[in-house]
């Protein structure tokens, strides 16, 4: 942020994963903060302390930021939150950021925590293009939306630039349609000519391996 | 004879220098790889992105370069 003063915005999106039990309810501890001005105040406290992540570790960091605190436990239950929440999860599963963290920087996507130089080549091209376009005249609040038009199929525009609601993931598992029964496909797997151990049949483990 | 190639001549020039303010008013703005669109269709986008106004973020509204950072506290 300090190398690209001014040219670099960092949208912090929430994707608490079912798996990570504590990191819902410190997600909507934080979007309460935020509702009090607070996030990243809350954010770098709760990072800080990753490891203490209950219930009253949460509202210890909202007592130390000194917020109001009957706000902050009536926000962090609202549906506001929860909507918000659920809207964010949506759109994290659409671009298929299944894990976390996940980058797009304007659109382009990045896996993974990243050291500052994998993050660097992608930045200035992308500052690049958006100096390209302001010598053409493009205003530079409508970049964005230049820039992104066809990241992800389109749909980095239709979700994050015009709004649409990213469909939920279970919605969009059943968009997909029924997948073919998962017997039926390993039956029909052309493995009869491979090279084989034992001789039994109930249990067959196929293994899809290289030599490199 | 002429005064018919005089004026066809003017039609000509009539025609190309249309042609000629069609192409360079219409000058696309396309980036490599990106979805073509002229500064005057540019002007037009929306200037917020809609689905993601209600984020925290750092940096300015209009930045060059917006990145989302999906991430969890856990």
């Amino acid at each position: 942020m300090k190398t690209y003063d001014g040219d670099v915005k960092v949208v912090f999106i929430n994707n608490p994963l079912a798996f990570h039990d504590r990191a819902m309810p410190s997600a909507k501890a934080a979007y309460a903060a935020h509702l009090q001005g607070k996030f990243w105040e809350y954010h770098d406290l709760v990072f800080e302390n990753n490891k203490s992540l209950q219930d009253a570790d949460l509202e210890g960091h909202a007592k130390t930021l000194g917020l109001d605190m009957e706000k902050w436990k009536k926000d962090k239950e609202s549906k506001q939150v929860e909507g918000w929440l659920k809207g964010h999860q949506a759109l994290a599963a659409a671009f298929g950021a299944s894990g976390t963290p996940a980058f797009f920087v304007n659109g382009e996507k990045l896996t993974g925590a990243k050291p500052f130089e994998e993050f660097q080549p992608v930045v200035e091209k992308h500052i690049a293009k958006a100096n390209k376009l302001i010598e053409k005249k493009v205003p530079p609040e409508a970049i964005h939306a230049v820039l992104t038009g066809n990241a992800e199929g389109g749909k980095y525009r239709k979700y994050v630039i015009d709004g649409a609601k990213a469909p939920s993931p279970q919605q969009a598992k059943k968009a997909e349609g029924p997948k073919e029964p998962l017997a039926k496909a390993i039956n029909e797997m052309p493995i009869s000519d491979s090279p084989r151990k034992g001789t039994g049949d109930e249990i067959v483990i196929t293994e899809c391996s290289e030599f490199q | 004879m002429s005064r018919l190639n005089a004026l066809l001549s003017i039609v000509a020039v009539g025609v190309v220098a249309f042609f000629l303010g069609y192409v360079v008013g219409t000058a696309s703005v396309e980036e490599e790889g990106e979805v073509p669109i002229t500064a005057e269709q540019a002007a037009k986008l929306p200037t917020v992105a809609k689905g993601i106004d209600m984020a925290p973020f750092k940096g300015p509204k209009d930045a060059k370069v917006t990145i989302l950072e999906f991430s969890e506290f856990q």
